[in-house]
């Protein structure tokens, strides 16, 4: 589904990744762990066309050869999904209204009156507030909110690829195990494929198939589940 | 430029902009619009209403248009005991000048609120308010210009008798709502990074991560830019974006979308 050649990023004259390689498949659920720093968000955010990053190699998703050469829009629409580390609000802009505009931007006519009833209802599977799809985008939310509207617009938008930039940061104990939930029950869908920035993939309740370790901007260990679990035991120090 | 109302809202209530490219003039050959990008106009919880009426040829709420390019006029005559809801949002290119008239009779009122957009060179928007009756009374809640350079005014001229409830004629009172105002939004878009724009009070700068959301969501970046500068300005202009009624809104708006 997704295959990262040769993947390399510098801004302001600074490398922050550095041949980068790896594959996700279909229905894989890959976590990238690292260091604060090291270059796991960059790599999201490379593949998803964050502007300010000079991005070089390829990045072959499905039957698009390389989605480095399409603008940002292009990418979301193939069906790729990033929930960003840090939302910003956005005053004026509903989020049932853009959930409707991005799905028909993706070739999906829903009418508000179909699309409302499962906006609230996941809306109130995460615990948001009342009558969250009326309000704007993030405006007055904490931030856990911010990152449980983020699982709301993938859940909305249902992607093939979902990037996920440390979506249990913000979050309080209950909202973890919420988030947590519904995450386990999501990354079990075998035509979705994952690829998640996390330092604790447990705490989300997700299993993952792969899981890699960049460092200083290089992927330096890739392993399964068990990577995982021996980083929260012993840290970075042995691996790096 | 899309907007949603909720009808049943005491207060206004602005949704969602989006609704672009909003031609009016099939309704009724009285619009000059060659300079008038979008319209909306919402009356009395209905914005078919003033459609309706427009195109039946009928009644109390008066439509006239000028010929002036880029300008357009209207007379809105509030029958007795009636109360006039009045929202209008006007989008152009250049330069455009509104200027609505308002009868009042007795015991009618008057609620308005309008919007320009921030690519106008010019804009004037001047609202009359001529009171027939001795117990009228206007509320405005809020006239607000906003503009991108050149020179945007904002009128209020209500004509008020004495006698008119909450009249004063040696000052020319009018009854604004608790949070009325009326004055000039100024919107400055700063898409580059390494330039520094400042204004008198006001400047926006666009939301870079705001537009990189909504292009995560689908938007491509002029759609993302648009939602962004019309969200600020929205919020500028201290709107609740909120939805209550949208089954309404929708049917309201339905006809109107292109």
């Amino acid at each position: 589904m997704l295959e990262i050649k040769n993947l390399s990023v510098q801004a302001s004259g600074k490398q922050l990744l550095d041949n980068v390689s790896f594959v996700v498949n279909a229905g894989e659920r890959h976590i990238v762990m690292g260091r604060n720093g090291s270059g796991k968000s960059t790599l999201l955010n490379a593949i998803m066309g964050r502007p300010g990053l000079t991005v070089t190699g390829t990045v072959k998703f499905g039957n698009i050869e390389n989605i480095l050469d399409l603008p940002v829009h292009e990418r979301a629409r193939a069906g790729i999904f990033l929930s960003m580390q840090s939302p910003p609000e956005l005053a004026g802009v509903g989020n049932a209204r853009l959930l409707q505009e991005g799905l028909a931007a993706s070739g999906q006519n829903i009418d508000l009156s179909q699309l409302l009833p499962t906006i609230n209802q996941h809306s109130q599977a995460l615990g948001l507030p009342d009558r969250w799809a009326m309000r704007a985008l993030n405006v007055g939310a904490s931030g856990g909110e911010r990152k449980k509207n983020e699982l709301l617009h993938l859940m909305i938008m249902n992607p093939r690829l979902c990037l996920l930039d440390e979506i249990e940061a913000g979050l309080d104990v209950d909202a973890v195990g919420v988030v947590g939930n519904m995450l386990h029950q999501l990354t079990e869908d075998s035509n979705r494929s994952w690829l998640i920035v996390s330092h604790a993939p447990d705490r989300l309740k997700i299993n993952p198939t792969h899981v890699h370790v960049i460092d200083r901007g290089r992927l330096v260990r890739s392993g399964g589940a068990e990577l995982a679990q021996q980083i929260q035991k012993d840290g970075y120090e042995t691996l790096v | 430029m899309k907007l949603w109302f909720s009808p049943n809202e005491p207060d206004w209530t602005l949704i969602n902009p989006a609704l672009r490219n909003l031609d009016l003039t099939y309704n009724t050959g009285e619009f000059h619009t060659s300079n008038l990008r979008d319209l909306t106009v919402y009356c009395n919880g209905s914005i078919t209403r003033i459609l309706d009426t427009n195109q039946a040829g009928e009644q109390h709420l008066n439509f006239s248009a000028t010929e002036q390019p880029g300008a357009w006029a209207r007379n809105f005559h509030v029958p007795r005991n009636e109360k006039l809801t009045l929202f209008v949002t006007a989008r152009a290119q250049d330069m455009l000048v509104i200027d609505l008239e308002f009868f009042l009779n007795e015991g009618s009122e008057l609620e308005l609120r309008y919007l320009g957009n921030s690519e106008m060179r010019q804009t004037h928007a001047r609202f009359r308010v001529n009171h027939c009756g001795t117990n009228s009374r206007s509320d405005i809640r809020t006239a607000t210009v906003a503009h991108s350079g050149g020179a945007s005014t904002v009128i209020v001229d209500v004509q008020m008798p004495a006698g008119c409830v909450g009249s004063d004629s040696a000052v020319k009172c009018y009854n604004w709502s608790a949070g009325g105002r009326v004055g000039s939004l100024p919107i400055i878009a700063v898409a580059e990074p390494d330039v520094k724009a400042s204004h008198g009070n006001v400047m926006y700068a666009i939301d870079r991560e705001a537009v990189f959301l909504l292009q995560l969501r689908g938007l491509d970046e002029n759609e993302a830019r648009g939602e962004v500068l019309y969200g600020q300005l929205i919020a500028g202009m201290g709107n609740e974006v909120d939805l209550t009624d949208w089954d309404d809104a929708r049917e309201c708006l339905g006809d109107l979308v292109c």
